[in-house]
């Protein structure tokens, strides 16, 4: 019994650690006077605030504008991939997804180059580009770059709900004399609704929490959101961190909420696909093809073009085109080739700890009762807890005067940073993996003589693995991609790939930034090919 | 599988050493021009053999992150983009002192500036224009209050002066000099459309692009920058004068080796470090070490007379209100 109680004690004492330390320091931090009081509580002089107001409506009015957006066309995404398909459907499928696959900042990137007077569009088509610009720069642009990044998630939650529901529902509604219309009301819409409000709701969560967008684009907007407040309040001289932790706190408990209600309608794929295919049809690919070039092809070919241009303004010509940027990251010495390094070991780093750390809490968890329900919460809640508001928790927890461990400061808070921030993904798949445990097979290894500690390794672990390397690349791919922690947190003398792409971007250093994008997806793209390819043959 | 655990180990292993090796290096923290510092750090590195480690930031968050760390300082020298940020860092007794008269003396007599730092070089902020993508029948300013007009709605542009140094600088400067006319005149300048969208580069992006014509209280380095890049770009020096401000160099009391520290700001400001200065368009301190050509000559144009020791009381209060009033945060 040893190894369970030290199996809990170290569970706890990580999971103390990356989440209930800096989450405690934020709700402390916000209950005492803002910065410019002298005395009162943070939390409560943001109600008489303007400023906090007009912040808290913009994030809601972007989050809302991004489910507008995300939802109807998730919607019909879903339903011409399932009851019109298209030829080659699997890869009409891939093309859907990768949208997923690209930072949100680097879409907003992208799209400031390709809008605008001199902008990509106009340069290749001489109209556009203005209105777009115009578009881009407003509260509905921020929400539409958002909606463009998440509704490939939209369409996985609404097509699983497809593919689960009764088919034979709008057949019999057909037979019966339905039109088209109210076939799909009867038969169709109560199917997918606990999906639609599932993915309304994570859509919402993604896009209030996000910072990278608003932080590119809402200075052009002339709008201010909840997550670029908390970094001005805490990277911005005056420093004001009860007023950081205080609006952390008003949009943590706006994420707590919707991943409240959010939790209940994740059902689990329950496996129940039909294999009916309906017939494929020629038409439905126009409005995915639509979808792919403004979601995908656009961004990436503007990122592509970019990366291999001398100067911005002089266009899409051949005495334009140069391989500097890409020779500049790849040069050994260059700051590009240290961020590239630092990025690939860290992500590596985490994806092995966090997956370790994940598989001892799910080995608690799966065991039941009310001490692992706890500790299934505090694992899965970062989810809700957008980067922003983690990454102040960070400052206030690990660079209190009181706290001498040496982490913040150096590249170690980045890895705390990304450990935290991956942890409900890399406890879903721990979980999944040792679900996949039949009891029968514990019992014979512990028969047999073999301690608990045994057991593990040689029973549990080879069965997982399958699953405990899909979580693992899950984690490389979002530490890879991480930006507000890493902007936030990041030591002197260490950059990484999205901090790059960002201060190039922002210095206007624009070829080289994208030119490490290229890089930076192509190889993490690489190495995690490779990586699965080594591990899962066995 | 091998390969994988064998990487895994090697990074552990690397990230450690990292660790280790921190020990020995100065930490510099600056403000743009990013490529500046680091290329000082490199020239530093190559010359002494120490590492130089560099945070690069805007000003207003270089202040920030100082605050920040109080209680566990990491910064040994701080280079930022404006003289009063300087002073207000030396109010709070964070700066070591350290002005030796022997570099003094050979400064440019402009920069020969009390304080218990030296200027590494200094940079102007004045207006700059977008020459092919001016409103229809308006004409190049030759004044700031000009840019108040409608010609100008919805067309300028401005540094975020939370974020970047030197348009802090020139707020208080201005406040200083025109009182409740400058606060009017910032007011006036929202009520015409213009936007501050972040740091001076978040600022010129769009006068480049050709989506606003200008922009009020542009640093001279990054237009320099874009002007040498081929952008229609023309820098306008304003009849009132522009604002001409000296950037601080300064090691902090917190620093462990204060030698390492001195070496580092005696490379600087030595002939080396100033010609650096130089190529990244910033007018060097140093009496005998030219400016790029593509700068306009010191004295060319009317240059703001400003005291800094007597601004710099008042930097704190007039943030505080451009934060509130102009900005709304």
């Amino acid at each position: 019994m040893m190894g369970r109680s030290l199996n809990r004690l170290l569970v706890f004492g990580i999971l103390g650690l990356l989440v209930l330390a800096p989450l405690a320091t934020i709700v402390f931090e916000a209950l005492q006077p803002d910065a410019s009081h002298h005395h009162g509580m943070a939390l409560l002089q943001l109600g008489v605030d303007q400023h906090f107001i007009h912040a808290l409506l913009g994030t809601a009015g972007m989050a809302a504008l991004a489910v507008v957006f995300a939802l109807p066309i998730g919607l019909i995404l879903a339903l011409l991939m399932f009851y019109a398909p298209p030829k080659f459907s699997l890869l009409w499928e891939g093309l859907i997804l990768i949208p997923f696959l690209i930072p949100p900042y680097l879409t907003a990137e992208a799209w400031t180059l390709l809008v605008g007077p001199v902008g990509l569009i106009e340069q290749l088509i001489h109209g556009l580009g203005t209105p777009l610009e115009n578009f881009l720069y407003s509260l509905a642009g921020m929400a539409a770059v958002m909606a463009l990044h998440l509704t490939p998630l939209v369409y996985i939650i609404l097509r699983a709900a497809l593919q689960n529901g009764d088919f034979r529902l709008i057949q019999a509604a057909r037979v019966h004399g339905a039109g088209l219309w109210r076939a799909f009301r009867v038969g169709v819409l109560p199917l997918v609704l606990p999906a639609l409000a599932a993915a309304g709701l994570l859509v919402f969560l993604d896009t209030s929490a996000e910072f990278g967008v608003p932080a590119l684009l809402s200075g052009y907007a002339g709008v201010t959101v909840l997550s670029t407040s908390i970094e001005a309040a805490t990277n911005v001289w005056p420093v004001n961190l009860p007023r950081a932790s205080a609006i952390g706190l008003v949009l943590c408990t706006l994420g707590i909420v919707a991943w409240f209600f959010y939790r209940p309608l994740a059902n689990e794929n329950r496996g129940q696909i039909h294999q009916l295919r309906y017939p494929s049809r020629w038409w439905s690919m126009l409005p995915l093809a639509a979808f792919v070039l403004i979601a995908m092809l656009l961004p990436i070919g503007a990122v592509l073009a970019v990366s291999f241009e001398k100067a911005l303004t002089v266009g899409l010509k051949f005495s334009n085109f140069t391989w500097h940027h890409y020779h500049h990251i790849l040069s050994h010495q260059s700051t590009a080739f240290g961020a590239l390094e630092t990025s690939l070991e860290l992500a590596a780093l985490v994806a092995f700890g966090t997956m370790v750390a994940a598989l001892l809490t799910a080995n608690i968890v799966r065991r039941g009762g009310r001490f692992a329900a706890f500790l299934d919460l505090l694992a899965t809640l970062p989810m809700a807890i957008p980067g922003v508001v983690l990454a102040v928790g960070m400052i206030l927890f690990w660079n209190a005067p009181w706290n001498h461990l040496p982490v913040f400061g150096t590249t170690a808070i980045l890895g705390v940073a990304y450990a935290t921030t991956t942890f409900p993904f890399a406890m879903r798949y721990a979980r999944a993996g040792l679900a996949q445990i039949p009891p029968l097979l514990d019992n014979a290894s512990r028969v047999h003589g073999s301690g608990p500690l045994r057991t593990f390794l040689k029973v549990h672990i080879p069965i997982a693995w399958p699953m405990l390397i899909g979580g693992a690349t899950v984690v490389f791919a979002l530490s890879m991609r991480e930006l507000v922690a890493s902007l936030m947190l990041q030591p002197a003398g260490v950059q990484v790939i999205s901090t790059y792409i960002y201060a190039n971007f922002r210095q206007g250093v624009i070829g080289d930034g994208m030119a490490m994008s290229v890089i930076g997806v192509l190889s993490s793209a690489l190495i995690l090919g490779v990586a699965r390819g080594l591990l899962l043959r066995r | 599988m091998k390969p994988v655990v064998k990487q895994v180990t090697l990074a552990i292993m690397s990230l450690a050493f990292a660790g280790t090796a921190s020990a020995a290096t100065l930490t510099l923290y600056s403000a743009a021009p990013a490529s500046l510092a680091k290329a000082l750090a490199r020239a530093f590195s190559k010359k002494t053999g120490d590492h130089v480690a560099v945070w690069t930031s805007s000003t207003g968050k270089v202040m920030a992150r100082l605050a920040a760390e109080a209680d566990h300082p990491h910064a040994d020298v701080v280079m930022v983009a404006d003289w009063t940020a300087g002073l207000e860092l030396a109010k709070d007794k964070m700066v070591y002192d350290y002005q030796p008269e022997s570099i003094d003396k050979n400064l440019f007599p402009a920069m020969q500036l009390k304080g218990p730092f030296l200027p590494y070089g200094a940079d102007t902020v004045s207006i700059v224009m977008n020459t092919k993508a001016l409103p229809k029948g308006a004409s190049m300013p030759s004044s700031w209050f000009d840019l108040t007009a409608p010609v100008w709605k919805n067309h300028l542009t401005a540094p975020n002066p939370l974020l970047s140094g030197t348009a802090s600088d020139f707020v208080i400067a201005f406040v200083d000099k025109y009182g409740n006319k400058a606060w009017q005149y910032f007011s006036d300048l929202k009520a015409n459309g213009t936007v501050w969208p972040g740091t001076n580069h978040a600022a010129l992006m769009p006068v480049l692009s050709g989506e606003r014509s200008g922009m009020v209280e542009c640093v001279g380095h990054a237009a320099v920058q874009a002007k040498v890049q081929g952008n229609s770009i023309r820098l306008i020096y304003p009849k009132e004068g522009t604002m001409l401000i000296p950037r601080p160099i300064m090691i902090m009391q917190s620093a462990p080796d204060k030698k390492l520290a001195e070496q580092f700001v005696n490379f600087t400001m030595s002939p080396a470090g100033q010609k650096l200065v130089a190529k990244y368009n910033l007018y060097p301190s140093l009496n005998g070490v030219a400016a790029k050509p593509a700068l306009a000559k010191l004295g060319t144009y009317p240059v703001m007379q400003v005291n800094w020791d007597q601004v710099a009381a008042t930097r704190a209060s007039v943030l505080a209100k451009f934060r509130k009033d102009i900005l709304g945060q």
